[in-house]
């Protein structure tokens, strides 16, 4: 027995015992992973939310690991935790108040490294989300919420409690499904904007229906107009969220609202713009977009109006470049011009604009001291401006006062009382010299001026209405025009002294007749019977240079460009002004025009409703 | 019935028989033996499964040496007696890398005393024979269980557990008989041990250990091959018959 004992002692140190370790080579310098937004209820572009009470849903995707947790913060205290990379959190009542707080996630993912810190969730990638700033309405807890689940509106809602109901889904009071789980697609929305409301049907008394909860969701769909200095003209729009839903895209647009719409339509969900002619430039176009429905709805009526429920809301534009709209426009140079802004309500074109095309902005600008110019006194109407630019001329109000000012320098200005020559209540344009001689309209005659020295130099006629009357740029000549009949003038010496009267049934006749404004006793006219353009001396109108222009009307001559604008029904030309030979030819919308509606600037032609046309 | 009576009790009941033998042997077997431990095994799969991480089994119940005295009496072609067997065996469980390492011991042993009769018929020459034996009685088992979790030096996990359970076994088998002497025998065995009764694992604390709620206990069950050294004496006097 002894023995025995003896090797049983002895033999229990010959125990078993496990041995040996697994050891894991890893690389434990693993990079970050990326993290791309899958969905994120909360309008990542923004920056304020305005919410009410309700779910928001997340769905973050990483590159290389897992994402373990999402946490929320809320004025940077933990609010909760979803140990999911998507999910839903609700911001309750009870854990936000009304007014403005931060939210801020968190997202956490593995290391990537396989270790045993990484599998525990010890080891890992935390990443913040950008912080919002939400405004959370005072309002029940909206537990109908939308989303963008592969191209079409998903709805989602929370759960019955211990019931499992049949949902009525209603879209503007019509209902378009029945479901009995707590999500719904709905196929037919195209991003119209829309009022969904969702109701369930009383499993215990089956005619009942309870209404659950609803959303609203904004209108979407939107259209923008975009140009550039190539005189490219596109609409462009933001590729559709409900893609999915979409069969095609229309886009609708018309220069007036009483004809029908011309069509442009792709089926391409990828295509985002549509071209516009640049013949169009010009024309104030009215435009709107349809996103026709691939799985419309029962009730769904095709109809290309602006006032279809599925139509964007219509935008409104003149075709071209922008540009400033303007009554009168006087050249003060190659790339420069003065105009009058259009009457906006202030007063009657109460302020004077000097604009540069090749900065496209505004550089000088004078009106009156006050917002209303009746009140101020001051009107700045009936401008007129040197053909060098250095002096400008504009009534002053209902004083019978010129403005007498800089043209370099707006606001350098004086008034001169003029009422011992006229005492009519708004002054007609004073045209200018360089010299800062010009016409004034009087009472009972045309009187030739001195506005720098406040002078009259001399009269001349009476008070017949004149169609249109000029001052040369050394102020040696000036004309008076009544229509059919143009009187030419020089003033030397003091004297003024008839030249030549030009008269339409002595050929030939100036329909457009105009100094030269660089050429001292030069001038231009052109026949519009003939349609030849003339170059002609003032002392004795005999002709230096002719060249045809063939077009319906010459609108103006650009001496600073050394270019002539000329009109033909749907067709702008410009031409040579030292042979007349057409540089451009620009198709427009345009079958008829008024003068001034289209003027040179800048190797620009620019339009009175602010409209500019590049020429290239 | 613990170990320490189950004992006395077979010595008891040797003693008692020592009057009508021939000769009196005194035995030690050593050998290696194989172990199912089919629940343990399982158990192990399931907990691989469960962890988060990837851990691999090292070993898994290998087979390892028994030990097993004996004294028996020998009755003309038939032995009987008593014996004590010692097993032990053990699996690991191990994952280590650079945030930390994660350890699962298991050690196994048990005690089992028993009866044993041999029947001996089957003489090839002078020295070889083959007998027939059979054995039967208990297994007093005992689980250690020992797991740590360390990550970035800090001990996550660190529990070690102690688990019991008896049940009984029969082993048929035979032996290779060598006789060196008149004294001294060598013998080959071979045997095949049955575990009999699940024997579920428990704590002093009556906590066990569950696999799919089932309880999960030693299992014995495997071959037994080994090497006995006998000695045989001749009935002393004081047992002979008048």
């Amino acid at each position: 027995m002894m023995i025995c004992v003896l090797i049983i002692i002895g033999t229990v140190s010959c125990d078993y015992e496990p041995s040996g370790i697994y050891e894991k080579e890893l690389d434990q310098n693993q990079g970050p992973p990326e993290i791309s937004i899958i969905e994120l209820d909360l309008q990542p572009e923004n920056d304020t939310v305005v919410l009410t009470y309700r779910r928001v849903w997340f769905h973050f995707e990483s590159t290389n690991n897992d994402i373990r947790w999402v946490n929320f913060y809320l004025d940077n205290k933990l609010l909760g935790t979803v140990e999911s990379d998507n999910g839903y959190f609700d911001l309750e009542h009870n854990s936000l108040t009304v007014g403005y707080h931060s939210l801020k996630l968190e997202i956490f993912t593995g290391s990537g490294s396989g270790s045993i810190a990484d599998s525990l969730g010890i080891e890992g990638f935390f990443f913040s989300t950008r912080e919002w700033v939400i405004k959370v309405l005072d309002a029940e807890f909206r537990k109908v919420t939308t989303t963008v689940a592969d191209g079409f509106m998903k709805l989602r809602w929370p759960p019955l409690i211990n019931k499992s109901p049949e949902f009525i889904i209603y879209r503007g009071g019509i209902e378009i499904g029945r479901t009995h789980s707590y999500e719904f697609t709905d196929k037919g929305y195209v991003g119209q904007g829309a009022i969904y409301s969702i109701s369930y049907l009383d499993e215990t008394e089956p005619d009942k229906v309870i209404h659950y909860g609803g959303v609203e969701v904004p209108e979407e769909t939107r259209i923008k107009y975009n140009f550039d200095s190539d005189n490219n003209y596109f609409i462009t729009w933001e590729k559709p969220r409900y893609y999915a839903a979409i069969d095609t895209i229309l886009l609708l647009g018309r220069n007036d609202t009483y004809i029908k719409p011309d069509i442009q339509w792709t089926t391409d969900i990828n295509r985002l713009r549509f071209e516009i002619p640049d013949s169009l430039f010009g024309s104030l176009r009215q435009y709107w977009m349809i996103p026709v429905p691939k799985y419309p709805d029962p009730l769904y009526i095709h109809s290309y109006s602006n006032y279809s429920p599925l139509a964007s809301p219509t935008i409104e534009f003149k075709v071209g470049y922008p540009a400033p709209a303007f009554g009168e426009f006087f050249r003060v140079g190659k790339t420069e011009f003065i105009y009058h802004a259009e009457f906006s309500g202030l007063g009657y074109r109460d302020s004077i604009l000097r604009y540069t095309a090749t900065g496209n902005r505004i550089i000088d600008r004078v009106g009156p001291k006050l917002n209303d110019a009746l009140v101020s006194g001051l009107f700045f109407v009936s401008t007129s401006v040197s053909p060098d630019g250095s002096l400008y001329t504009a009534n002053a109000g209902l004083t019978h006062k010129v403005v007498v000012g800089s043209a370099n320098d707006l606001n350098n200005y004086k008034i001169a009382d003029i009422s011992n020559l006229t005492n009519r209540p708004l002054l007609a344009g004073m045209p200018v010299s360089n010299i800062g001689t010009g016409i004034i309209i009087g009472s009972d005659k045309k009187y030739l001026y001195d506005f720098v020295n406040e002078t009259i130099l001399g009269t001349v006629g009476d008070d017949t209405w004149l169609s249109d009357y000029n001052i040369s740029p050394d102020g040696e000549y000036f004309y008076l025009r009544l229509t059919y009949t143009i009187w030419l003038y020089s003033y030397k010496n003091s004297i003024i002294t008839p030249v030549k009267t030009i008269n339409y049934f002595d050929p030939p006749f100036f329909d457009y007749f105009s100094f030269v404004a660089d050429e001292a006793g030069m001038a231009v006219g052109w026949d519009s019977s003939t349609k030849i353009f003339y170059k002609v001396k003032c002392s004795d109108m005999s002709i230096t240079q002719s060249f045809p222009v063939d077009e319906e009307q010459l609108l103006e001559v650009d001496f600073y460009n050394d270019q002539i604008l000329s009109f033909s029904p749907y067709l702008l030309v410009i031409r040579s002004l030292t042979d007349g030979s057409v540089l451009f030819e620009i198709p427009i919308s345009y079958q008829y025009i008024w003068k001034g509606m289209f003027r040179l600037c800048g190797n620009s032609i620019f339009h009175d409703d602010g409209a500019r046309y590049f020429l290239k | 019935m613990n170990r320490k009576n189950t004992l006395l009790f077979l010595l008891a009941v040797f003693l008692s028989q020592s009057v009508n033998c021939q000769t009196f042997n005194a035995g030690f077997t050593t050998g290696v033996g194989f172990y199912r431990m089919k629940y343990l095994k399982a158990y192990n799969s399931a907990l691989l499964n469960s962890l988060a991480f990837e851990p691999q089994v090292i070993a898994d119940y290998p087979p390892f040496f028994y030990y097993e005295p004996s004294l028996t009496l020998s009755f003309d072609k038939f032995s009987a007696g008593i014996l004590t067997s010692y097993n032990s065996t053990g699996s690991r469980i191990s994952l280590k890398d650079y945030s930390g390492e994660y350890l699962y011991d298991t050690k196994i042993r048990s005690i089992s005393p028993g009866f044993y009769v041999d029947y001996s018929d089957f003489d090839f020459s002078r020295k070889f024979s083959l007998t027939l034996y059979f054995k039967l009685g208990m297994i007093f088992s005992r689980l250690e269980t020992k797991s740590i979790l360390n990550v970035f030096d800090m001990t996550i996990d660190s529990i070690e557990t102690l688990y019991r359970s008896q049940s009984f076994y029969a082993e048929p088998g035979m032996r290779l008989n060598y006789d060196i002497s008149s004294l001294l025998s060598l013998s080959l065995n071979l045997g095949y041990l049955s575990q009999i009764g699940k024997g579920a694992f428990k704590t002093k604390e009556n906590v066990g250990i569950y696999y799919y709620s089932r309880a999960v206990g030693p299992d014995w069950n495997g071959i037994r091959t080994g090497l006995t050294l006998e000695l045989s004496f001749l009935r002393p006097p004081i047992f002979q018959k008048d």
